[in-house]
């Protein structure tokens, strides 16, 4: 059985329930769970062995438009990858390198996508490649999907990416082209031989509009004489809307609920809220940005409680945050745990950028047994931070990422072992125990990267030799860097349009040359070199 | 620290050496990990490659994060979580080539904050005292450094001699000999009897180790081969010979040849950011569309942990991915710098074992083979100073 309900909806106000979601050569994914969020088929800073020793996502995310270059001229390698020997390893495994026992994901289009200036056309959908947008229609994605198999595939949507709600005639198009392009999808599908049995799955995407303007889709959605028979899981661009599909369309849920709202989610506590609603596989945008941000997510769940722990109590009140920067040194107290002064809120997580860090041993969070928490201080994290060095980000992710898988477990534990009061209570101390928001990372991010800085008008030509025999002329044999304009995403602030930037401006480098120059030399900067003025006043004294 | 030759062998060495944090087989390439951290590689990560040595920089940790941090933490080990060896070099290097308003007296380094303008000063005594904190396995002597190629003779047997003077203050200076080995840097530019008086002053000192330095500066690889042939037979067998600054591969397997046998280049990571992949036929840039369709693995045999296939246990990545990601996700540059800190590695692990089974000469034909389609471009430099210890390349 590809989704089994382990403990059905908890009472008639909470959906949350626990499932399990089996695939062949797979992991069996319990549910709720995470799914993680790819960019160019990579799992932000983190490599494939990295993965499979550390992190173990039980799913992932991918886009088709990341995959997709120059597609006029060529054919994407991802469709042209030879098949595995392993019929484990699919070609989007195979392309990517990333652990066979994860789940793969395709969508069209990124969680977090770039709106396509000219909106979507009648025959598909905008989709952001390396040389711009183009039209991706039913057919070519269906042919694309059964050279790539995923495990998982999401659909077509005619999706405007836009903050402000469309207007009623617009909402009213979407529903009528997400089900033709649906249609057209569903009867391609059966077409392809390696798509005919079935591993790859189906979840149907539902649209952020209101119920009333996407009931008929759902209807046929829902029918066994309409889309039902061959739709395996939903996929929802906005989460609200899946109270009333459970109450009005019972046939579908039995189906996996996956959330794709790529704004939907800023904080753990939405995720928790999506998890009540009855959301099964979650993909988490903040979770990319909080590590590249520089800061280190700090909470639990169920949140530390002064009732039930006395301990927790003694060293929440002892441990008043210090006010002198540095001072924390030797201490073996976990300041994720203090709440703040003022508040009483727990923090979601700590900026490592904060001078505060500078010092300590302590690992991010005391309470995880992540591999960057087991062999790593706040110090060296706060240090690789201000040297600009990768491997912040690569350590960030790591436990980041562990945090979420804990989190996701201890929800499942709580869902397993409580009642719906208890875990609608759990859920409110959690509301009432932590910060409504993540703390702001006060430096620079890495350079912007992947899908953020497609170059436009199409990669110039970067090396015209084969070879580069640079080597052996003897100077260091580097290839220039690219052209120095780029389209940014800026997710941040004006989600999701883009623009025109010179790099040299924008870009914070990933990378600092070791060969820094001397304006690195910051304020402590001067470092194991003395001043003059206290050399000679050694020197008089001496 | 103790090291033990494992050939008898005249001039190429191979050996072990045993340093605080655990044995090491010289001849060796030691990855440099500038700010406590090998670009974006995980310690781990680092460990899977073999390495066993890596390179710290003085001038970089004191700057960031600084000697209290360092003290703080107990040294650079615990910083970066790093259970192997470490080698620092002074920071005099980095002062005067990034400082270019750097300016050497008999005291130490002279220069002016570049944050405030307030002269500073580095001495070798700060050195050393930094080095002692960040707690290395291997330290440097803080040297007056000039470019060899500098046509100053008489400042350059100022540095010469300057530089045994520091080595004085360098060994007083220093806390935990027993903890920590300290090299000497012979200096002296391309003048070879400067380079012999210098070496001859410096092995009176005792050290532990011994570093040549102020090369690959630019200088024509014929006089660099020169200073390392002049040198190396005037050193003791039982100590290790380490040339600053090297990395390319034929450089490092000539050096061999003359009887060096330690190395360091920022090189093999630095050019992974950039798409390159070294490899035995030489540099490959995988940003290159020639590679966009090519599922081979960056290189055919290659047993580090992306090129291995997953039956053999690896990630099987293919030379199309990182095509794919190249200067475009961070992943595409940690997995070509776990490629190319393999390669180094496996070349002096092979280097080694064709030293122990008394074959290095074929060894290193075959390499010169593999890297140049016909012997005729093999490099001049190469062929000459191979033939001084009788080794030919033309030879069949
Ligand atoms: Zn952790
Ligand atoms: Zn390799």
């Amino acid at each position: 059985m590809f989704f089994s309900i382990l403990k059905p909806t908890l009472s008639d106000s909470c959906a949350a329930r626990l499932g399990r979601l089996s695939v062949p050569g797979r992991n069996a994914v319990s549910t709720p769970n995470f799914i993680a969020l790819t960019s160019r088929g990579a799992i932000p800073h983190l490599t494939p062995d990295v993965l499979q020793r550390h992190v173990q996502p039980p799913g992932a995310y991918l886009a088709l438009e990341d995959f997709v270059e120059k597609s006029h001229k060529t054919t994407p390698p991802i469709l042209q990858i030879p098949s595995s020997s392993s019929s484990n390893i699919s070609p989007l495994h195979a392309f990517t390198s990333l652990p066979s026992p994860t789940l793969m994901i395709l969508s069209p289009r990124r969680a977090a996508a770039v709106k396509p200036p000219q909106g979507n056309l009648k025959s598909g959908m905008s989709i952001f490649t390396s040389t711009g947008f183009q039209s991706l229609t039913s057919p070519a994605y269906v042919s694309s999907i059964s050279k790539i198999r995923p495990d998982i595939v999401i659909p077509l949507a005619d999706l405007t990416y836009s903050n402000h709600s469309p207007v009623a005639k617009r909402q009213a198009r979407m529903a009528e082209r997400t089900e033709d392009w649906l249609e057209e999808f569903l009867s391609e599908f059966p077409t392809h031989a390696s798509l005919a049995k079935g591993r790859t799955k189906i979840f149907a995407p539902v649209l952020p509009i209101d119920h009333p303007m996407q009931w008929e889709y759902l209807n046929r959605l829902s029918d066994a004489d309409g889309f039902l028979p061959q739709v395996s899981g939903l996929a929802l661009n906005d989460v609200d809307i899946l109270p009333e599909i459970h109450t009005s369309y019972p046939d579908l849920t039995p189906l996996p609920v996956l959330s794709v709202a790529a704004a939907g989610a800023p904080t753990p506590h939405h995720l928790l809220r999506q998890v009540s609603l009855g959301v099964d596989l979650l993909t988490v945008p903040f979770l990319n940005a909080v590590s590249d941000s520089g800061v280190g997510m700090t909470f639990v769940f169920p949140p530390p409680s002064t009732k039930s722990d006395p301990s927790a109590a003694i060293v929440m009140t002892q441990s008043q945050p210090e006010e002198t920067p540095g001072k924390t040194t030797g201490s073996q107290q976990d300041d994720a745990a203090f709440p703040d002064p003022i508040t009483g809120l727990l923090p979601l997580g700590t900026n490592l950028w904060s001078p505060t860090h500078r010092l300590s041993p302590l690992p991010i969070l005391l309470s995880c047994a992540c591999y960057t928490c087991k062999n790593h201080s706040r110090a060296y994290l706060h240090h690789l931070l201000n040297a600009r060095e990768m491997l912040a980000w690569v350590l960030l992710q790591i436990h980041n990422h562990h945090v979420l898988t804990t989190f996701f477990s201890s929800i499942r534990d709580v869902l397993s072992s409580s009642t719906a009061a208890a875990w609608e209570e759990a859920c409110k101390d959690f509301a009432r125990g932590y910060e409504a928001e993540f703390p702001i990372g006060t430096g620079e991010r890495p350079r912007a990267r992947g899908y953020h800085f497609k170059s436009q008008g199409g990669d110039k030509p970067i090396n015209k030799k084969q070879w580069d025999y640079e080597l052996k002329a003897g100077p260091d044999g580097e290839a220039p860097m690219e052209e120095n304009t780029a389209v940014v995403d800026d997710q941040r602030g004006n989600g999701g349009e883009t623009m025109l930037v010179d790099r040299t401006v924008s870009e914070t480098p990933v990378v600092p040359d070791p060969n820094m120059d001397a304006r690195d030399l910051d304020e402590r900067g001067v470092g194991f070199a003395e001043s003059m003025a206290t050399a000679e006043k050694k020197a008089g004294a001496g | 620290m103790a090291l033990s030759r494992l050939n008898l062998s005249p001039v190429v060495p191979a050996s072990v050496l045993t340093l605080p944090h655990g044995p090491v087989n010289l001849p060796i390439f030691m990855p440099v990990a500038t700010q406590a951290t090998l670009k974006g590689l995980t310690p781990e990560q680092l460990e899977d490659t073999g390495c066993r040595l890596c390179l710290n920089n003085t001038y970089h940790l004191g700057l960031k994060p600084g000697q209290d941090v360092l003290a703080a933490l107990g040294g650079a080990h615990r910083l970066q979580g790093w259970k192997h060896n470490i080698l620092t070099d002074s920071g005099g290097f980095q002062m005067v080539s990034l400082l270019k308003l750097a300016n050497i007296t008999e005291e130490g380094v002279r220069f002016l904050s570049p944050h405030d303008g307030t002269p500073m000063l580095l001495t070798p005594e700060h050195s050393i005292g930094l080095q002692n904190t960040i707690g290395s396995d291997i330290i440097m002597q803080l040297d007056d450094v000039l470019v060899t190629t500098s046509p100053d003779k008489t400042r350059m047997r100022e540095a010469m001699e300057r530089s045994v003077r520091w080595l004085d203050r360098c060994i007083a200076a220093h806390t935990s000999p027993e903890t920590q080995n300290l090299f000497c840097i012979i200096q002296g530019g391309l003048d070879i009897e400067m380079r012999r008086e210098c070496t001859e002053k410096m092995l009176k000192r005792d050290t532990p180790g011994i570093a040549v330095g102020g090369l690959s500066g630019g200088e024509a690889k014929d006089d660099y081969c020169k200073v390392v042939s002049a040198i190396t037979p005037m050193l003791p067998d039982l100590k290790p010979r380490y040339v600053m600054g090297i990395g390319y591969p034929e450089d490092l397997v000539v050096s061999v040849a003359l009887g060096a046998d330690m190395f360091d280049c920022v090189w093999p990571t630095r050019t992974a950011r950039f798409g390159n992949a070294i490899t035995s036929k030489g540099m490959l840039n995988l940003r290159n569309a020639k590679h966009m369709h090519d599922f081979g693995p960056i290189e055919e045999g290659c047993g580090c942990t992306c090129c291995r296939s997953r039956d053999e246990g690896g990630l099987g990545v293919t030379r199309s991915f990182i095509n794919h990601n190249a200067a475009k996700e961070t992943v595409a540059a940690h997995l070509l710098s776990i490629h190319n800190v393999w390669y180094q590695l496996e070349l002096m692990r092979q280097v080694r074992q064709s030293i122990v089974q008394d074959r290095f000469p074929a060894f290193i034909r075959q390499f010169f083979a593999d890297l140049y389609p016909t012997p005729a471009q093999y490099p001049k430099w190469a062929v000459d100073a191979l033939k001084v210890v009788n080794i030919d390349l033309m030879d069949d």
